[in-house]
């Protein structure tokens, strides 16, 4: 459904993705693991169609990203990135004016769900809020592909359980989703699939189910596996 | 491409009502002055109806350039960039609506500044005799009647909104291609400055080979000529700008 041939982006001085291939499937929920700066997010902005790939390219249902694959995939920013203007209210109708899969009552019932009035203004809402609200607005949207970039950056521990319940209830067999984040065992008890990316390198795709069953090992330990050579800010 | 132009306007409508509660003061101003014949207040309108005229189209446009550089350089850039549209349609929506705003901007001072000299000169014969004197000593080229005045008020907002649109081109320029680089803002701004400059030395040099003796001055065809030539580079702009964005832009 979503394929990455040979992607690479460079910026100046570096190089942000270096070749990565790989394929996503539907029905499948994928967590994207790897550092701050392994390149996780420049990945999923390319797939989003935010940015173009220096070289490869990124397919979706056989056919290269473009203005129309956004109508199907639906992605997410770590960062707020509403107009200060706005209201909870205000974000619901941008999405309803832009999105044809966009459903105004699922809209409301997560934001119901999520303690967020409509007439809350976007700029006073907190960092748990706001990523409540960045979550109803995208899982609201009934793409193909959900992408959610650390959705459950800065946080607490309550506030992550209403996101990641929110971001379950839209998972189905027709849908793929792909959550990436550094908290990995918030996403252990969740997603079936794990890619890490290292050093902006593709570096696996694990069967999670199959990691604790066949090579008894948690997501958690893959994951130290993995990254143990990776400089983690002190943390080895 | 009609949500992105209501969602521009949105974004500016604050500043425009801002400007319009000022020219309703100073309007007051002016009919006080005029109706009570005193000439302080009357003058004080006239200069504050002319400052507010000319701060409104350039605080419209450096506005609009303003909101784009926010728009491609902060995270406010998904709002714009994850709808299914493309750079054209996006850059599109905001020329359109700038360009918009400051053609009903400049035709709203027009009409304003028409009303206001048909009133004056009702309400004082002596206007009426300064304007004639003023005309008869600017000669039949240079000067100013209503359909004169009209025509050169359009040519003026060409000219602004060609510069609006490089201006959208300089910082879509240090966005993109400039981006990281240090001094991209200066390097683009002067890109901006060679720009605009360069257009004018041609439309010069184009009007010095083809005007002849009795073209001085006022023309008919020097406006139409004025009007198509900054209309042509405003899309020529608009083009290369939103081929930049689609191209080199990473938000």
């Amino acid at each position: 459904m979503l394929e990455s041939i040979e992607v690479t982006k460079k910026f100046v001085g570096k190089t942000a993705v270096d070749g990565i291939t790989m394929q996503l499937e539907p029905g499948h929920i994928y967590a994207m693991l790897g550092p701050n700066g392994s390149g996780k997010t420049t990945w999923m902005k390319m797939a989003a169609g935010l940015i173009k790939p220096t070289s490869g390219q990124i397919r979706y249902m056989g056919q290269p990203i473009s203005i129309e694959t956004k109508n199907d995939i639906a992605y997410m920013s770590t960062e707020p990135y509403f107009y200060d203007w706005m209201t909870v209210g205000d974000v619901g109708k941008y999405y309803a004016d832009f999105f044809k899969d966009f459903s105004m009552d699922k809209y409301d019932y997560l934001i119901e769900k999520m303690d967020l009035e409509k007439k809350l203004k976007v700029k006073s809402l907190s960092s748990g809020m706001m990523a409540k609200l960045k979550v109803a607005a995208t899982m609201a949207r009934d793409a193909k592909v959900y992408m959610l970039d650390e959705p459950l950056n800065g946080i607490d521990l309550l506030a992550r359980d209403s996101v990641m319940n929110m971001i379950l209830m839209s998972a189905d067999e027709g849908k793929t989703l792909l959550i990436s984040s550094h908290l990995v065992e918030e996403l252990e008890s969740v997603v079936d699939k794990a890619i890490f990316i290292k050093n902006s390198k593709f570096a696996g795709i694990y069967d999670v189910e199959a990691l604790r069953t066949e090579d008894n090992i948690s997501l958690a330990d893959k994951y130290r596996q993995v990254f143990s050579d990776v400089d983690m800010g002190g943390i080895q | 491409m009609g949500n992105l132009i209501k969602y521009e306007f949105r974004k500016t409508w604050m500043i425009k009502a801002i400007i319009l509660v000022f020219t309703a003061i100073f309007e007051v101003l002016f009919l006080a002055g005029t109706f009570s014949k005193n000439e302080d207040m009357l003058g004080t309108g006239i200069g504050f109806l002319m400052l507010t005229t000319f701060g409104a189209l350039f605080i419209i446009g450096v506005y609009g350039i303003f909101r784009l550089h926010k728009d491609i350089t902060t995270k406010q850039s998904y709002m714009l960039f994850m709808t299914p549209h493309n750079s054209y349609t996006i850059l599109g929506a905001k020329l359109i609506e700038n360009a918009g705003s400051i053609l009903l901007t400049g035709v709203f001072y027009m009409v304003l500044a028409l009303i206001d000299i048909t009133i004056l000169t009702a309400y004082s014969g002596e206007i009426e005799q300064a304007i004639a004197f003023i005309n008869e000593i600017l000669g039949e080229h240079y000067s100013i009647d209503t359909y004169r005045f009209i025509m050169i008020s359009f040519d003026m907002i060409a000219v602004w909104i060609f510069n609006i649109v490089t201006g959208f081109f300089a910082v879509t320029i240090s966005a993109s291609v400039l981006n990281g680089k240090k001094g991209s803002g200066i390097i683009s701004f002067i890109m901006y400055l060679v720009i605009t400059g360069f257009i004018e030395k041609l439309h010069n040099f184009v009007m010095d080979c083809f005007t002849s003796a009795d073209m001085i001055g006022f023309t008919t065809g020097r406006m139409v000529y004025n009007l198509i030539y900054y209309i042509g580079f405003t899309v020529i702009m608009y083009v290369i700008t939103a081929w930049v964005m689609d191209n080199k832009l990473s938000v």
